[in-house]
């Protein structure tokens, strides 16, 4: 779904038109599927008790920690198998995806990276409550940028998906 | 603060022409060096005192101490304050607890209304009949109201108001707390209150001399300027036998003074002790940190001359300007609202910065310090405690018993008035009420329930013919036979039938954590009530080690399944046959505190794969990072070709 040739190809012609290599796996959608849906549970779990609560706690923060391991999973999952397609550099151009999309991706790693990281960060004895609470600062504003990412890249996707394009 | 000699310069009072003086320039030392205290002594009318004198009269705190130190500012101290308006309530503490096992009367009582409790006032308890029995442990009586003589609710009282002139003003000792010899007495004290020798208590606890005779011998009507009749030596006042070793030979006594007085004098008043099985004997005892790294009570509970001690807690309301900075968290962490760039810093007298590595941060905004540091390590049941002021500790007894009640159960987390969780000592009140319209309830008075119960003496006059302050046993009410049990069903349904033939309203005993009401058909009817909920007030010390902490073995010293901070019992465990003033039905600890014990369940089983949780974290971490950097790289390269080419 980081995929998608450039330019809008016709409807009729687009199973010629993507080379092989450009094509979605079931595995690389079922990762993709995986980092979604983590990350709209753990948005909806963590700011959206933030807005209704004001703070996140209780249940919802169990569920928010709990969930973290589906977050986790789906963006370790869809760096491995996207990396190769989204690659910059020799053969980053016969994914068919362009440049731009390919940014996104990388984008949505580190930002995911970030994201994770604060969060089991805080979970070790490596740092102080002042520290634990940088990185909780952190892992919050990683994760609005990470959904905000997510916005037109779930744009540009759909509107791909629209015109036939099968690569992502 | 360093007003620590005078001479006879500074006189309180008026001038000849009326008009009031300016504070008396009192001499100081201005040093760090302690003044000798080498004194002439002041009888209570300001003569001095002539240790040779047949009729000697005891020496008073107020005019020996008061020629140099603001005696009526120190009154208006926290220790003397109860009462007085204007002042800050603070977080709910001690109460005083009346106790009475026949009845079935254990309730809390305080002169700062603190939630929960009821004022002497309200149970019908007066002054008089107040200081009979607490005032073993009370330092003294702020001066508006026995000091003056009979105090105003007593006026009214029969017989009460003429024991004032009796026994004399229980003045502020101020020796009970600044004394650092160790021969001070405040036993001594006691047995001479119960004796009714308030205006000679002073002068016996302190060793002076020995006080023969007893004032509540005396009659109410008794003359104190009539002179003494040799043929009625059982009509004369108390005398003091001065030890003349003890004065020089200008007859001045060498007090021995500290500003920073050793905590053995503190904990006559303020030692609580856990009792009954699986308890320390007094040798296992570990104390508190704070002590056995060479502080002591008043390095962080500080005060002027006015008294206006610091009591330690966050948020806490006072004049004194270093109450911000002299808490655990100002001392250790430093606290931002302190006066000075130092209580700002903490670090005070070398406390440690704690780190608290891996502890999440909603640790510290949900829970005080002592929650994980403070009171013994929390069992699976609470313990009994026994507290100076409930029990009478300090004063020596054969007969006292881990089940002498009052029942005081810790330690049991509770929130404070900020929501934060705080280890607690709790006490179920248990008394005879009325229920009004709006559903309050108000105790009835000790009288009414005397009545009742067949003892036909009102507690005054009754207090006045014995079971004073020393036999704290009977003072208290005298203690449960070991075992001894609640009231029946069968006997608080007919008591409130009693009740409700001679009172207005509708007659209620709250007791165990229940309101009882009696049903028209004669059953009784259990059920909850505010009135009975627990009164709560926060255990501080002993402060444990960091390595005793709460945590120190990790996350599941508390999320864990039987966690006892989260499903421990609030109140100890019993045998099996009820316990007098014990809760009727099992009350955990989630249920004091609030927090949902479904909810710390889920996160103990969540806690269970805490582990893993953090291995398969950081596995998803160091793939993803390695991908990152691989194409990261080469993503880089492949750029810099593209820039160069």
């Amino acid at each position: 779904m980081w995929g998608g040739e450039s330019g809008r190809p016709a409807r009729h012609d687009v199973p010629d038109a993507i080379p092989p290599q450009s094509r979605m796996t079931r595995v690389q959608a079922g990762a993709h599927t995986l980092l979604a849906a983590g990350l709209l549970a753990q948005a909806a779990t963590g700011f959206g008790s933030k807005l209704i609560y004001g703070a996140l706690g209780g249940w919802a923060l169990l569920a928010h920690m709990a969930g973290g391991g589906l977050f986790l999973i789906g963006l370790t999952a869809s760096a491995v198998l996207w990396a190769e397609r989204c690659r910059f550099g020799p053969g980053g151009t016969q994914s068919g995806l362009t440049p731009g999309r390919r940014a996104m991706f990388w984008v949505t790693i580190t930002l995911g990276l970030v994201v994770a990281a604060t969060a089991v960060g805080a979970m070790t004895s490596l740092f102080t409550p002042e520290q634990q609470h940088m990185l909780i600062e952190l892992h919050g504003k990683a994760a609005l940028a990470l959904l905000v990412t997510m916005v037109p890249h779930t744009i540009v996707s759909w509107r791909a998906r629209r015109d036939g394009d099968k690569s992502g | 603060m360093r007003r620590l000699a005078c001479l006879a310069a500074g006189v309180w009072g008026t001038t000849a022409l009326g008009q009031p003086l300016r504070p008396p320039e009192l001499l100081r030392t201005d040093s760090r060096s302690p003044y000798v205290h080498r004194l002439t002594l002041y009888d209570e009318e300001g003569t001095v005192i002539d240790p040779s004198g047949e009729q000697a009269a005891p020496y008073s705190p107020r005019a020996t101490c008061g020629k140099c130190h603001e005696y009526g500012s120190i009154a208006r101290g926290w220790h003397f304050n109860a009462g007085e308006p204007g002042i800050d309530a603070g977080r709910p503490g001690e109460p005083w607890i009346y106790v009475d096992p026949a009845s079935g009367t254990q309730i809390p009582l305080s002169l700062r209304r603190w939630p929960g409790t009821f004022t002497p006032q309200e149970i019908g308890l007066s002054e008089w009949d107040f200081l009979l029995r607490f005032g073993r442990h009370l330092p003294g009586w702020a001066e508006r109201r026995g000091e003056e003589g009979s105090g105003p609710r007593d006026r009214g009282t029969e017989g009460v108001a003429g024991r004032w002139e009796v026994a004399g003003r229980l003045e502020i000792d101020c020796l009970l707390c600044h004394s650092a010899d160790m021969s001070h007495d405040p036993a001594e004290r006691a047995r001479q209150i119960e004796r009714q020798n308030f205006r000679w208590a002073a002068t016996a606890a302190a060793g002076l001399g020995v006080v023969r005779g007893e004032a509540r011998r005396l009659p109410d009507d008794w003359d104190p300027l009539a002179p003494r009749n040799p043929d009625r030596p059982d009509l004369w006042p108390p005398s003091v036998v001065y030890d003349r070793s003890r004065f020089d030979a200008d007859d001045r006594v060498l007090f021995d003074i500290s500003r920073r007085p050793p905590a053995e004098r503190c904990y006559y008043c303020h030692t609580a002790r856990q009792v009954g099985p699986g308890s320390p004997r007094a040798f296992e005892e570990a104390g508190d940190v704070h002590l056995a790294a060479g502080l002591t009570c008043t390095d962080c509970h500080r005060n002027g001359i006015d008294h206006a001690i610091v009591r330690g807690f966050e948020g806490e309301v006072s004049t004194n300007p270093l109450a911000p900075a002299l808490t655990c968290r100002g001392c250790h962490l430093g606290e931002e609202s302190a006066p000075d760039v130092p209580g700002q810093l903490g670090g005070r007298l070398r406390a440690p910065r704690p780190l608290h590595l891996g502890i999440p941060p909603v640790h510290f905004e949900r829970m005080t310090c002592t929650a994980c540091h403070s009171g013994p390590w929390p069992q699976d049941a609470a313990s009994r405690f026994q507290t100076s002021l409930a029990h009478a500790l300090g004063t020596a007894s054969r007969e006292r018993s881990a089940a002498d009640p009052p029942l005081i159960a810790g330690p049991v987390f509770g929130r404070e008035a900020d929501g934060r969780i705080a280890p607690q000592l709790v006490v179920w009140p248990s008394f005879w009420g009325v229920q009004g319209a709006d559903g309050a309830v108000r105790p009835l008075t000790l009288e009414t329930v005397e009545r009742v119960f067949g003892n036909a003496a009102p507690p005054a006059r009754r207090s006045r013919s014995g079971g004073g302050a020393g036999s704290a046993r009977q003072a208290d009410g005298g203690s449960a036979p070991e075992g001894a049990g609640p009231l029946s069903d069968e006997k608080i349904a007919s008591i409130l039938a009693e009740f409700a033939r001679i009172s207005g309203g509708e007659p209620v005993y709250v007791s165990g954590g229940l309101l009882h009401r009696r049903m028209p058909d004669g059953a009784l009817a259990k059920e909850p009530h505010a009135a009975a909920e627990p009164y709560r007030w926060s255990l501080a010390h002993d402060v444990r080690p960091a390595a005793q902490s709460l945590g120190a073995r990790g996350c599941t010293d508390c999320h864990a399944a039987e966690a006892p901070i989260f499903f421990g019992r609030a109140a100890p465990r019993l045998d099996d046959q009820p316990v007098a003033f014990a809760p009727l039905h099992a009350v955990r600890m989630d249920e004091i505190h609030g927090y949902s014990g479904r909810l710390a369940r889920a996160w103990s089983y969540l806690f269970a794969l805490r582990p893993a949780l953090k291995v398969l974290g950081l596995t998803c971490v160091v793939l993803t990072a390695l991908v990152l950097v691989q194409y990261g790289w080469a993503g880089l390269a492949a750029i810099l070709r593209r820039l160069g080419s």
